[in-house]
């Protein structure tokens, strides 16, 4: 009885099968596995300051409902974060764009889409432009529960009602999905412009970094007067980005200011976009906006392209979606 | 032993074997589960007279048969990468398969050492309950973890692969203990 007792406490509670293994066991040298299984129950008593009888049955009642309860909690509380995490449908982000139509001829926009099954964008369409055809590309960054998607939308000239060549200004789309209505769907702000522009500014090198800084480098035709310096959206963009214009003599700092022919001039930028805001699911594509005066005093205006190689990052997309998911 | 429960074992290892292989033509499963669950089930009609728990295992066969015919139709194994884009419905169809799965196997080794109580050596017994108890615990591991797959992907990746893969060497282990039983009966 004693050794049936021990080995109860040594197995917490082994059931019927091991009736085979006693059996052997008392075959080999009884005295001695006593002797050690006993010593092995003394130190576990001591350890535990339980009584190991008590615990033997009782511990064996509660390892299945624990080992449930666990698994049925951590089935739960995954799928509770796993749903908790989706996105209720599509969000487009918000386009901050200048395009000229005589220079580009295509649109590109930008959405945020469940990686799972679900409501998908199928197509887009954009009411004041309607000859434009978009054209969805397979997911270009993928995060653990969202995928980014863009879509490209072109005109080749050729359509039919030809494009009107006048400015405008695109701030919704209509949006189709697979399940559902199609939605009229913000997108931000685009501005298509039909402009020639015949600068004196040759430009040199670009470049922008996804770190936020960039660089435009442009060398001086002609004589020329920098009366002004802007940029698109400075309305919308005053704290998030800077830049500095730098001469041969160094940096800017009051204007107007003379460049002779074959001097360099540097727009440095960065932009300064904080990370988790909405600001950060904003697209821009902005232009500095100068003018100057050309030796015979007439004013030109002319714009430089700033780069915008940001990219979200898996924390600011679940944030995203952590705080609801819709951009105001 | 009789000749017939000498076939009997033969046809439950061989029927083991084709849930526990996953070799897939595109998505066509070479050794379709059906198939072994097929087997199984005649396998235990043979003798579920001798056992409650043969007949309990013999109904759940009957139930993955018809759960694992949609197999056919689509893979049903889930890629690691594409594991978050996968419906919920699907996790848990795997995953009650998974479980309907063990349970039947558990009340088949269940049945079959009540039926051979007397005949089976007890060094076998005794090896077999402690692969059965090892079996249920990975099992467990493998419940516990695979949830958090849908959010935190890395760190868990390495527990269910090991689990994975120590549950295919105990169901190795355990069509072993039953060709290992057809050979001795």
């Amino acid at each position: 009885m004693g050794l049936r007792a021990s080995k109860v406490y040594m197995y917490s509670g082994k059931v019927g099968w091991t009736l085979g293994l006693e059996g052997r066991r008392q075959k080999c040298s009884y005295i001695a596995s006593i002797k050690v299984i006993n010593w092995v129950n003394e130190r576990g008593r001591e350890a535990l300051y339980i009584n190991s009888n008590f615990r033997a049955g009782r511990g064996k009642k509660y390892i299945l409902p624990t080992i449930l309860l666990l698994i049925t909690a951590s089935w739960i509380g995954n799928i509770w974060y796993y749903e908790s995490m989706q996105l209720d449908k599509p969000v487009f982000l918000k386009h901050y764009m200048i395009l000229n139509g005589n220079q580009s001829d295509w649109i590109e926009l930008t959405f945020l889409e469940n990686k799972r099954d679900g409501k998908k964008v199928t197509g887009i369409k954009l009411e004041k432009l309607p000859q434009v055809r978009f054209e969805i590309n397979p997911p270009n960054r993928n995060y653990r529960y969202q995928v980014i998607r863009k879509a490209y939308g072109s005109w080749n000239g050729e359509e039919n009602p030809p494009m009107v060549r006048e400015p405008l200004i695109i701030t919704e789309a209509t949006v189709y999905y697979s399940e559902g209505p199609p939605e009229k769907v913000p997108i931000g702000e685009i501005h298509i412009m039909w402009e020639r522009s015949e600068g004196l500014l040759e430009s040199v090198s670009s470049g922008g970094s996804s770190d936020g800084t960039g660089q435009y480098t442009v060398n001086v035709k002609e004589d020329l007067t920098l009366e002004q310096v802007d940029y698109s959206f400075s309305d919308r963009l005053s704290s998030l980005f800077e830049f500095n214009v730098i001469t041969p003599d160094g940096p800017v700092t009051e204007m107007p200011i003379h460049l002779d022919a074959g001097d360099t001039l540097i727009f440095d930028y960065v932009w300064k976009i904080p990370a988790e805001t909405a600001a950060a699911f904003e697209i821009y594509r902005a232009n500095f906006l100068l003018s100057y005066t050309t030796g015979d005093g007439e004013i030109i205006h002319d714009r430089i392209p700033i780069s915008f190689n940001r990219y979200l990052s898996e924390k600011q997309i679940n944030w995203f979606a952590r705080s609801g998911g819709e951009l105001p | 032993m009789s000749p017939s429960l000498r076939s009997v074992y033969r046809r439950l290892g061989w029927g083991l074997v084709f849930p526990l292989l996953d070799f897939h033509l595109e998505s066509f499963d070479i050794f379709p589960d059906f198939v072994g669950y097929l087997i199984i089930l005649f396998a235990l009609n043979h003798i579920r007279a001798m056992d409650s728990h043969i007949r309990h295992a013999g109904w759940l066969a009957l139930v993955l048969l018809f759960v694992s015919l949609p197999q056919l139709m689509f893979k049903s194994s889930i890629d690691m990468e594409q594991f978050a884009a996968v419906p919920l419905g699907m996790h848990a169809y795997v995953q009650a398969a998974a479980i309907l799965h063990v349970w039947c196997v558990i009340l088949i080794f269940r049945g079959l050492y009540t039926i051979g109580k007397a005949t089976i050596q007890p060094g076998l017994a005794a090896a077999v309950d402690s692969i059965m108890k090892l079996y249920i615990a990975l099992f467990a591991i493998q419940l516990l973890f695979y949830p958090f797959m849908l959010n935190m992907e890395d760190s868990v990746v390495s527990v269910l692969q090991l689990s994975s893969l120590f549950i295919f060497f105990v169901e190795l282990l355990l069509i072993r203990v039953l060709f290992r039983l057809s050979l001795n009966a």
